[in-house]
């Protein structure tokens, strides 16, 4: 699935990640912990081309480092970005689109659609509105559902319930589990380390750029000193 | 009378003129200098078709907004793409590019003033005026090309990519729009549109090597006053202006008339400096 190996990245000239290696494997969801300005937004960034990396980034084995952001879609990687980042002045119906742009397969792109209303109700009965009237938890949904437009080998979420009610993240995790059931891989970046942990398969805590740790949630969480210093619990 | 029809022509002319260059502002971030140049560009491209080409009047004008329009494609690949990160330096290079284009009809040209013959000759009454037909054809063609413009962003699939990256680079990234593309492409309309404009304007008014100037001084005016990167601000701004500009030319003299773009873009300035439509964040 997605083998990172060797990836730093840079803003202009400042190294901010700093050679990390990294593994998703096939229906894995993976969580990215850390503090922040640990380099977390960067390394998932670097996954989705917005960012100069050098290293070896593959996705089912083909290298898409130093490959446009563009061609991302194409390979297989869906990207819900930090801070949503959805076309505020267009409909929801229209953004969820664009998700699918890269593709041409129309009738695929329908179901698609079918399968994201699935996943969050909401946004059907949301679909003709403009994102810029939307709650911040329906725009999360939005973000996650535009990503999964483009029928994504690999879901990569970028803290994506920040900012909204209890009763939408637990909406919102309860898809990331079925979106995983549908045999989608996910990279997550989530502050709320619990809930993280909670639809984990695995764990990486990330520090100043580099990966700090790596382990199945069971073995970070059963570690005293670790769910101290990261978990706060 | 004879104001609202001449008027109204003026302002389709502007309209044409300022919506390419708001459109490429909207989208890429670039405040093109060079919109004057396709213009001069599109009015020697239909003259050489017809007087030394001696190709039939229509064909010859589509050829040249055609023309016009791979030329804007080449300016943004070749000139406009490598120096996208610093807006003074895309600003520098389509200032260069139009006094090239300006200084390279000279020397092949003269820099005599020569003239297009009309797509069709006559007048017509509206309104119980008489209006040459060609300004009917321009306003009726102006208010269609934008029409179309309209339709083309709002419903086809480029079209909401146009919208995206104008909303979010990044995000369009993400979605896999390939922004050096459609930056491409959105210059090859705004080439087009300024094209359109000279072919349509040229036979009442002429065809000389500053023809650009006066056309790239009022778009900028114009989408000053209706809000950079503002669409429907800057069809609004080209009706304020057009039919203000005739409406003095008529009443008092022309030579006011064109005092009152910088005027209005002064007043503008001073009391909205994003523009009637415009965003605040577009400045
Ligand atoms: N656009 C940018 N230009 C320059 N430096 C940046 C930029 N974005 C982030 N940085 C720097 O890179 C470092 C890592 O930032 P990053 O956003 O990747 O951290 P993060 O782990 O995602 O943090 P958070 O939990 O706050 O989201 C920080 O020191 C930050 O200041
Ligand atoms: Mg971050």
């Amino acid at each position: 699935m997605l083998d990172l190996h060797g990836v730093s990245a840079a803003y202009g000239k400042a190294e901010v990640v700093h050679g990390v290696d990294l593994h998703v494997g096939p229906g894995e969801v993976v969580s990215l912990l850390g503090p922040n300005g640990a380099g977390k937004t960067t390394l998932l960034k670097a996954i989705a081309g917005t960012v100069t990396a050098r290293g070896s980034i593959r996705l089912d084995g083909q290298e898409m480092c130093g490959q446009p952001a563009h061609f991302r879609p194409r390979f297989g990687v869906g990207h819900c970005p930090e801070g949503r980042r959805l076309f505020a002045e267009l409909s929801v119906l229209n953004n969820l689109r664009l998700g699918a742009f890269s593709r041409r397969d129309a009738a695929g792109v329908e179901e698609d659609l079918e399968r994201v209303f699935g996943l969050f109700p909401r946004l059907r009965e949301r679909a003709g509105q403009r994102v810029s009237t939307l709650s911040g938890g329906e725009q999360q949904m939005a973000a996650v559902g535009r990503a999964m437009m483009s029928r994504p080998k690999l879901l990569v979420l970028d803290e994506p319930s920040v900012g909204i009610a209890q009763r939408l993240k637990n909406l919102l995790f309860q898809a990331v589990r079925e979106i995983c059931r549908q045999g989608v891989s996910i990279l997550l970046v989530e502050q709320d380390v619990r809930a993280a942990l909670a639809v984990s398969d695995r764990v990486y805590l990330m520090e100043s750029g580099r990966i700090a740790r790596e382990g199945t949630r069971e073995a970070l969480s059963a570690d005293d000193g670790i769910r101290r210093a990261y978990f706060g619990m | 009378m004879e104001v609202i029809v001449l008027g109204a022509v003026t302002s389709s002319v502007y309209a044409l003129l300022a919506v390419g260059f708001t459109l490429i502002f909207g989208v890429a971030r670039i405040i093109n200098l060079a919109h004057g140049a396709f213009y001069a560009v599109a009015g020697y491209a239909a003259y050489i078709l017809i007087n030394l080409g001696g190709w039939p009047v229509l064909p010859a004008m589509l050829a040249a907004v055609l023309i016009t329009a791979l030329f804007g494609v080449a300016v943004d690949r070749v000139f406009v793409r490598p120096l996208r990160h610093s807006h003074m330096a895309v600003l520098m290079i389509t200032l260069a590019i139009s006094m090239a284009v300006e200084q390279g009809l000279t020397v092949a040209f003269l820099g005599e003033a020569r003239s297009l013959p009309p797509l069709i000759d006559g007048k017509v009454s509206v309104l119980g005026v008489d209006v040459a037909a060609q300004r009917l054809l321009t306003l009726l063609v102006s208010v269609v090309l934008i029409g179309a413009l309209w339709l083309f962003i709002q419903r086809s699939r480029l079209g909401a990519a146009i919208l995206a990256i104008s909303q979010d680079p990044e995000a369009a990234e993400y979605v896999g729009i390939p922004a050096e593309r459609i930056f491409a492409l959105v210059m090859g309309l705004s080439a087009a549109l300024a094209a359109s404009a000279s072919v349509l304007a040229s036979p009442f008014l002429s065809v000389q090597p500053s023809m650009g100037l006066l056309p790239m001084v009022k778009a900028f005016c114009i989408v000053i006053i209706g809000g950079l990167g503002s669409i429907p601000g800057s069809i609004l701004a080209a009706c304020l202006l057009g039919f203000t500009e005739t409406f003095v030319a008529f009443h008092i003299s022309s030579t006011w008339s064109e005092v009152i773009s910088v005027a209005a873009v002064f007043a503008m300035l001073a009391l909205r400096p994003a523009g009637l439509l415009g965003k605040r964040e577009a400045f």
